[in-house]
């Protein structure tokens, strides 16, 4: 679980700080209404670049080769979701066993992860991948994180204590590890387990094997396409998230934007006690009347609804005050 | 088996890396952001998690290890029995945790907690760590001597396949067959329940079946009925329920169909019917006690953050935490919102909100066409760091049975529903 440690301990390496220059602003107009993907762009050697995010969705793209060592790449992925970029040289390989994958970990503003989250373009500048036209003595393989540093408020990253895409924490990604120690990573074996049992036959809940349950997991085929786009889904078993339960009580089309910090309010803490039969933040899903913008609590609280006026019975008049405070002033 | 390949892999890419300056191991320590795991998927846990990430956001981590990947709520199930409601008009799932919230999900079961070392083992042998943890697994049962098959007698007291499964065993009756059920010994997960059980099960016998010769039979644990007293009697009496009062169930026989009680003690009393519902008495659920967290058969919290008296940084909310609220999904989720506001001000070093209130409420179908209603407001007390019930409330209230409770109780639950999932 803690593998990281035993890397921390190794004091040889030297931080991809030193040679990663002018981290240009990128295409980040003026607008005013948010677009929902950004672009990642830089140069590398030949390479695929694949990002993997936290709603299980994959994203890759091919380096343009203009015959140089800095091929020019750019890969869109979701504004504000949490993305683990990985880059693939000797790409071209027949085998999968020869390519050499290397987990990209950003380090930006003193904090360090291969957790990224952008809200606008990033240029990540010249990345120097191990490549076999470049580096000789070179080993196929899984390589341990290359940190590429971006400072200036430009990127979050977020360090955490239990990641479902790394459940070891070691840097590699679940689909890069070898379970089985042949020659293959997961992503590449098709008995990632070695059990003799293909994995397209296999029962599991996370036939991609990236961490993230099937049942969640927008791309559960790690193919590039979301699953309610894919045709020809080649994940026989698997679920479509439109339509993959039984039941139709869980249509949450809407989303929301999660905070960054926590603020604590008294008026929340009391009002979220009216959300049961209110809805969450006083927006009811049913005849039961919305409360949210309330701006006169102490007043309609006293409802000919003898049920609420039970309620009403049990807060003070300073509470509802702090309530009425929150519904007429939440976002 | 993971962590030694990695090492090998690692070693062997280590000369090239540093001969070439390309492999950069992680030497910043970053502030690593606090992972919350909640441990149940129900009313509380839901909701827990859900307003963790609601208020928190991305200042923290959260996963729920739920063992199911569909949840059917105990709220609305005895309308099941009486073809009022499907299984899955009551089932729901995690996607929007999942998708909405980000909050991480688990499908399994948790097989132990090394409180020293903050880590949970799941039942694959894989483990999560955690900085706080919130345990919402609800209950587990006490049963009676032979009461060991819970197909063949179900307690129906955990929604689902129970549910169904009482279900089609009243469904075999026919008229003059009898239906006994047992009421266990408070505190139990849903005060009104049992006893409204009893009212849609005797309406459904006598005014949809049609049966003018089947008995319905409540063996109640308790000295009288525990709440809504007047509403329940009242409708027992209309429906034709036999109510025992301080009748203890000793022992199943699930082949002969026959139970054997006695009341207040005296000499055991044999009774055989074609149904049998006996719910056992009820204690916290086994992670609790496996886990060290119980006095007697309960969690023991302060009811301020819910965090266990016996161990920091482990709270414990729902069915399985041991104040004077009742144990039911509204309160549960009531509870929950305390508890993620505490944990957030503890992460973030704030004092805590010094009185926390909650709130229960209740509709309770009697038949397919009528509901009552019961609820209180409860107050935090810092002397005994238990809830009680705010003085000048008078509480519980409780609303006589209508038909426009009937259909209240459609609105109130559409919203619990969408508060704790959605």
């Amino acid at each position: 679980m803690k593998k990281i440690n035993s890397l921390q301990t190794i004091g040889l390496s030297l931080s991809l700080a030193t040679f990663i220059v002018g981290c240009g602003g990128g295409g980040g107009g003026t607008t005013t209404t948010s677009p929902s993907t950004y672009s990642i762009s830089g140069t590398v050697p030949g390479t695929v670049i694949e990002a993997y995010c936290e709603d299980g969705s994959f994203y890759t793209v091919n380096s343009t080769d203009n015959n140089t060592n800095k091929h020019p790449f750019s890969l869109n992925i979701p504004n504000g979701l949490n993305c683990k970029l990985v880059m693939i040289t000797n790409e071209t390989a027949s085998n999968p066993a020869d390519y050499i994958i290397t987990p990209i970990e950003i380090e930006a503003d003193g904090q360090s992860s291969t957790y990224l989250t952008i809200d606008k373009d990033i240029q990540l500048g010249n990345i120097p991948l191990e490549t076999p036209g470049i580096n000789s003595g070179w080993t196929p393989g899984v390589r341990t994180p290359l940190k590429v540093t971006i400072n200036g408020k430009k990127v979050h990253v977020k360090k955490v204590s239990y990641d479902p895409m790394d459940t070891d924490n070691d840097g590699i990604l679940n689909v890069y590890e070898n379970d089985d120690n042949d020659s293959l990573p997961n992503k590449y074996d098709d008995d990632y387990d070695n059990n003799g049992i293909k994995d397209v036959n296999e029962v599991s809940s996370d036939k991609d094997h990236d961490g993230i349950n099937d049942n969640y997991d927008k791309d559960d085929d790690n193919d590039g396409k979301e699953d309610s786009k894919d045709n020809h889904n080649d994940n026989p078993g698997s679920n479509d998230n439109d339509n993959n339960q039984s039941n139709n009580n869980n249509n949450s089309g809407s989303t929301i934007i999660l905070p960054s910090t926590f603020t604590a309010n008294t008026g929340r803490l009391l009002g979220s006690q009216c959300a049961q039969c209110h809805g969450t933040n006083g927006v009811s899903s049913s005849g039961i009347d919305s409360i949210k913008g309330e701006d006169n609590l102490t007043h309609e609280i006293y409802d000919d609804d003898a049920l609420m006026n039970a309620q009403a019975n049990g807060y003070t008049s300073t509470e509802i005050l702090a309530i009425e405070s929150w519904l007429n002033n939440a976002q | 088996m993971k962590e030694i390949i990695n090492r090998r892999d690692f070693f062997k890419f280590l000369g090239f890396s540093a001969a070439t300056f390309v492999m950069t191991p992680s030497l910043l320590k970053a502030v690593t952001i606090p992972h919350i795991v909640v441990v149940g998927g129900g009313f509380s846990g839901s909701t827990c998690a859900k307003y963790l990430k609601m208020w928190g956001g991305n200042s923290i981590e959260v996963t729920i290890i739920e063992p199911n990947s569909t949840y059917v709520s105990p709220i609305l199930s005895n309308l099941v029995l009486n073809n009022k409601k499907t299984i899955a008009n009551i089932s729901f799932n995690y996607t929007a945790h999942a998708q909405k919230y980000n909050i991480n999900m688990i499908h399994k079961v948790v097989n132990s907690v090394d409180k020293s070392t903050k880590v949970l083992t799941l039942d694959d042998n894989s483990t999560v760590s955690y900085d706080y943890l919130v345990l919402a697994a609800g209950i587990d049962f006490i049963p009676v001597l032979g009461h060991d098959d819970y197909t063949k007698v179900p307690h129906a007291w955990i929604a689902g396949d129970q549910t169904t499964i009482l279900k089609t065993q009243i469904d075999s009756m026919s008229d003059g067959d009898d239906f006994i059920m047992s009421i266990p010994k408070s505190p139990y997960r849903c005060p009104p329940g049992p006893y409204e059980r009893a009212c849609v099960v005797a309406d459904y016998l006598k005014n949809v079946k049609g049966f003018t010769n089947s008995k319905v039979t409540v063996l109640d644990e308790n000295a009288k009925i525990i709440v809504e007293e007047a509403t329940f009697g009242s409708a027992f009496n209309t429906h034709g329920v036999e109510y025992i009062p301080n009748a203890t169930v000793t022992e199943v026989n699930d082949t002969t169909n026959t139970v054997t009680y006695n009341v207040s003690g005296a000499s055991a009393i044999l009774k055989s019917a074609k149904v049998l519902n006996i719910i056992p008495n009820q204690k916290a659920a086994k992670i609790i006690f496996d886990t060290g967290l119980n006095i007697g058969n309960w969690a023991s919290v302060d009811a301020i953050s819910y965090e266990s008296t016996l161990e920091n940084g482990i709270f414990i909310i729902g069915d399985s935490q041991g104040t004077s609220q009742p144990k039911a999904g509204h309160i549960g989720n009531a509870e929950a919102k305390v508890c993620a506001d505490a944990i957030l001000r503890k992460i973030n070093n704030v004092a805590l909100y010094a009185n926390p209130k909650t709130n229960s409420a209740c509709y309770s179908p009697i038949s397919t066409t009528q509901a009552s209603w019961l609820t209180a407001v409860y107050e935090y007390d810092a002397t005994t760091k238990n809830m009680k019930a705010v003085a000048k409330g008078n509480y519980p209230v409780s609303g006589a049975p209508s038909s426009r409770n009937y259909s209240k109780m459609f609105e109130w639950s559409t919203n619990l529903f969408a508060d704790t999932f959605l």
